[in-house]
């Protein structure tokens, strides 16, 4: 391990950052090497308290865009203001039968496992900034929902439910984000961190929903490498864990086939999410944890 | 068309279920997997179900058929039309002509050698598995000369022109069938004939109207492609007179027959030879007789041969003869004998074959009426007995008769019997069909073992026995007076013959034997015989009473321990001179449901190329290989196809 990783847990194998010990001391380290590998605050959004102008990109919203400076200088800019409200963020989290697999016994984690770092991550990075922070469990229904506050007590509260929570059955993600959106007239950020192995249309729609509700909605889509690339070579009988579903096949044969099945889905993820402008990150469970937070950055960034 | 050399191997071909027996098994022999993302997988394969089952469909029939090719080239596959040798198992029936017309020369080879190697070609290329039988067209009744591959090649190869006719539709006949029997194999027959005209008639006619004779059979006919001369011939001898009389000069008929457009104008030549030597010489003219007068003979044996210049066939230039030359016979006779009969014997001591003596010193007793039967036969003479005219005279000949222990009787049938004709044929050239009328009936009274009816009457009757005492003494029982009322004998231009024979034969040594035979014949030998020389000088030893089968034209003589007990000669029918070929259709006609093929040509490989017409095709499994290797390539590629290696996620 070369000295900058050492620094920075959060770019560690997921795996091998797994025996620092329980998941909040994992969450701690991952944000605070994550944390310290920022050059500047993140704090800087859209306040009251005027701060600076910048350029205006493509997407910035036209209400702080500085008309003044553009009858001068013919230009657009928009005011920067200093950071001044909390945001309140919903993570929604798959426990569905699907998540609890990996393709391997050794140096893989159940993308479960992994979904749960990840949230105990997001959610003390989300306090860290001032944020309010809560948690949804969701497999076929809507399995335990705890409101956002902005307490480390709460989010000790988080992790422990976090780690006590085992597997679900079958997935319907849009039980769950229809229920985070009925609640929240306030809009906030909803975090869907999930193997998508559900309804698609119907989460599709219940995401939409969202959007028009005006929340920021950011999408975590957990694969396992073995979900990515066909594993084994010979003839077997693939079942499902949700459903019991049974599908004879031949691996070696449907590789090729699959890693285009998979690579289609994908892309339609993204272009559905694109169209609504929702952020979607696809996330192998054998990648940092530091890019989900990465990710997650980027879009608190443009929420202001 | 395809076969095998091993056709059991074939079978192996049942393995081609192996595979598809592992297929399904394998179907079921798969572990189970949990495996989240089935949704991507079963999108996968629905995606490409079609082209995974062509795959597996493709490597099923790629792995069926590489069995099936591996079990395939294993049993030797047969393809296409092979060599005369590549034939399936079959039973040949060979019938080969050598009578006497295929002697001709063509070029420096007689016509039989051409159709003998020709056969033997077919010999050449029969197999072990093969039935083969050889008919000879000249004497068919013998049925299948040869039975084997071997033998029939040692049976062609011995095979010498014979002194007989062809009789092609009664030997095709004949194989056709031997081939009828032998079912479990392909059948075919090969005729090899000069197709001389006089060999395609049977005894019976002409062509059956059977149907099916020779249905699908296929016949394979070589012909030796020659052309057919005029030919001149010498005929069946005639002397003057027959038996030869010891010490008497004859004149022998010797008929010069031409066959062919028109006889040359200049005569010919005609010489008798005996032994080594020229004894008589004489011209004639083709189509006309020559008549050479043969010198005086001792008693016995005469054998020799008249010979003409080579005109076409060489072989009929020549004809054999034996003859039998006898001394003169005393006899004497015991009662009137009547104007004919006295005639008769008048003439036959003119002509030096009869000398008329008084009973004592006589070989043979006329016996009028019977008289003196009792006496002649206890002192060992011959005795021929003439009945009387008048049927009152009947019980005074039948008393004679009981006392000398003859067991036979001379009946009337009183008026109502009417005349009847002596039957054809008979020995006598004239004798038969004259008319006897009202004619005694001899009825046998006792038992008669070694008695023999020499002539019988058209009605069954019989006209001449000849029988022997208990001693051995020979009596003749003549049916009717030799009168002019009771037959036409008398007044007949066969009475002095008969009456030589009746003398010189028929009471001393019982019937003449037949000296000359036309065409293969089985001669039976004396008892006391003990060897048998050919006319090529070969000595074979043979069992008295056995046949002798005689094919070679020529002089026999059988010897017995110290004297010539018999001899004769054998030549071809006078029509086997006759060259002119007959036509393909009327020999087919025997035949007309068979499948028949005709070769004229010289060539042996196109001999062998119709030969065998059963092939099973060549050997040719390397091709069967080669796809084999070449359909294990696309197996590999097919089944590498299905895994592919994998790839880094992202």
């Amino acid at each position: 391990m070369n000295t900058r990783i050492r620094s920075r847990p959060d770019l560690l194998d997921p795996a091998e950052l797994d025996a620092l010990g329980g998941l909040e001391l994992v969450a701690r380290a991952v944000v605070k090497g994550f944390i310290s590998g920022l050059h500047s605050s993140p704090s800087r959004g859209f306040s009251v308290e005027f701060a600076e102008h910048r350029a205006y990109r493509p997407g910035d919203d036209l209400r702080y865009v500085d008309w003044k400076m553009y009858g001068r200088s013919d230009r657009y800019y928009l005011k920067q203001y200093e950071e001044e409200t909390n945001l309140a963020a919903h993570v929604c989290l798959d426990i569905s039968g699907s998540m609890d697999w990996r393709s391997r016994e050794s140096g893989l984690l159940t993308k479960l496992d992994y979904a749960k770092r990840v949230a105990a991550s997001l959610t003390l990075l989300l306090i860290r900034q001032g944020d309010l922070a809560g948690l949804v469990f969701f497999a076929e229904k809507v399995m335990r929902r705890t409101p956002a506050r902005g307490t480390e007590e709460h989010w000790a509260e988080l992790v422990r439910q976090l780690a006590a929570q085992g597997p679900g059955q079958l997935s319907a993600a849009e039980g769950a984000l229809d229920e985070v959106a009925a609640s929240k007239r306030k809009k906030g950020l909803v975090i869907l961190i999930s193997d998508l192995l559900v309804d698609e249309a119907a989460t599709r729609r219940s995401l939409e929903k969202l959007r028009h509700r005006g929340h920021e909605v950011l999408v975590f889509h957990i694969l396992d490498p073995g979900e990515l690339e066909l594993p084994g070579a010979g003839d077997a009988v693939f079942v499902d864990p949700e459903t019991s579903d049974e599908l004879a096949a031949r691996s070696a044969e449907l590789r090729g086939e699959y890693r285009e099945a998979v690579a289609a889905a994908l892309d339609e993820w993204k272009r559905a999410c694109g169209a609504q402008r929702i952020d979607y990150h696809p996330i192998s469970t054998d990648q940092p944890l530091a890019l989900c937070l990465g990710e997650y950055l980027h879009t608190r960034m443009r929420l202001g | 068309m395809i076969g095998f050399l091993y056709p059991a191997l074939a079978l192996a071909a049942i393995a081609a279920a192996i595979p598809i027996i592992l297929h399904l098994i394998r179907r079921r022999e798969v572990h189970r997997v949990v495996f989240p993302a089935i949704r991507y997988l079963r999108r996968a394969e629905q995606r490409h179900a079609r082209r995974l089952r062509l795959r597996h469909l493709l490597l099923l029939a790629a792995r069926v058929l590489m069995i099936v090719l591996a079990a395939i080239a294993a049993a030797g596959p047969l393809v296409g039309r092979g060599d005369a040798e590549d034939h399936r198992p079959t039973a040949l029936a060979i019938v080969i002509d050598a009578s006497q017309s295929t002697a001709q020369l063509q070029g420096d080879r007689r016509l039989l050698d051409l159709l003998v190697e020709r056969a033997l070609l077919s010999i050449d290329v029969a197999t072990s598995r093969d039935r083969v039988a050889v008919f000879s067209a000249v004497q068919p009744g013998d049925g299948a000369l040869a039975t084997s591959v071997v033998g029939a090649g040692e049976y062609l190869a011995g095979l010498q022109p014979e002194a007989g006719i062809a009789r092609l539709p009664i030997a095709i006949r004949q194989a056709e069938a031997w081939l009828g029997s032998q079912e479990d194999r392909a059948r075919e027959l090969q005729l090899f004939t000069d197709l001389q005209r006089v060999s395609l008639g049977d005894d019976d006619g002409g062509p059956t109207t059977e149907r099916g004779l020779g249905q699908g059979v296929p016949v394979q006919v070589w012909v030796p492609d020659y052309d057919a001369e005029a030919n001149g011939a010498v005929g069946a001898l005639q002397p003057e007179v027959e038996p030869l009389s010891a010490g008497q000069q004859t004149s022998v008929l010797v008929p010069l027959p031409w066959f062919g457009p028109e006889p040359p104008n200049a005569p010919t030549v005609v010489r008798l030879v005996k032994g080594e030597d020229v004894v008589a010489v004489a011209e004639g003219q083709f189509g006309e007789s020559a008549l050479p007068r043969l010198p005086p003979q001792d008693s016995g044996w005469v054998q020799g041969y008249a010979e003409i210049e080579h005109s076409g066939l060489a072989a009929d230039d020549r004809r054999f003869f034996t003859w039998l030359a006898r001394p003169a016979v005393s006899a004497a006779t015991l009662g009137d004998p009547g104007t004919f009969l006295g005639f008769a014997l008048e003439a036959l001591e003119r002509g030096g074959r009869l000398i008329r003596t008084e009973p004592p010193d006589a070989e043979v007793w006329i016996a009028i009426g019977a008289e003196g039967l009792e006496e002649g036969l206890s002192t060992g003479m011959s005795v021929i007995v003439v009945p009387p005219s008048s049927r009152l005279d009947l019980p005074l000949l039948n008393s004679r008769m009981e006392r000398a222990r003859i067991p036979w009787r001379y009946e009337s049938a009183g008026e109502n019997r009417g005349s009847s004709r002596i039957a054809q044929p008979a020995p006598i050239d004239g004798l038969g069909g004259l008319e006897v009328r009202d004619p005694f009936t001899l009825t046998a009274t006792g038992l008669a073992p070694n008695d023999t009816v020499l002539f019988r009457l058209d009605d069954g009757e019989p006209w001449l026995v000849r029988g022997t005492t208990i001693e051995g003494t020979a009596y003749l029982l003549l049916g009717s007076a030799l009168t002019a009322e009771a037959s036409e004998v008398p007044t007949s231009a066969a009475m002095v013959p008969f009456v030589d024979a009746l003398v010189g034969v028929w009471a001393r040594i019982g019937a003449i034997a037949a000296a000359n035979f036309e065409g293969p014949a089985a001669i039976r030998t004396p008892q006391r015989a003990r060897e048998i020389v050919k006319p090529d000088g070969s000595r074979a030893a043979v069992e008295g009473g056995s046949w002798v089968q005689a094919t070679q034209a020529g002089n026999y003589t059988v010897l017995g321990d110290d004297r010539v007990e018999a001899a004769f000669s054998l030549n071809a029918p006078i029509d086997e001179a006759d060259l002119e070929q007959g036509s393909e259709t009327e020999l087919e006609a025997w035949l007309p449901e068979a499948d028949w093929s005709w070769s004229y040509g010289t060539d042996p490989d196109d001999w062998r190329e119709r030969i065998f017409s059963a092939r099973r095709g060549r050997l040719a499994w390397r091709p069967f290989v080669v796809i084999l290797l070449l359909i294990s390539f696309v197996e590999a590629s097919l089944a590498a196809a299905g895994r592919r290696k994998p790839a880094l996620p992202g």
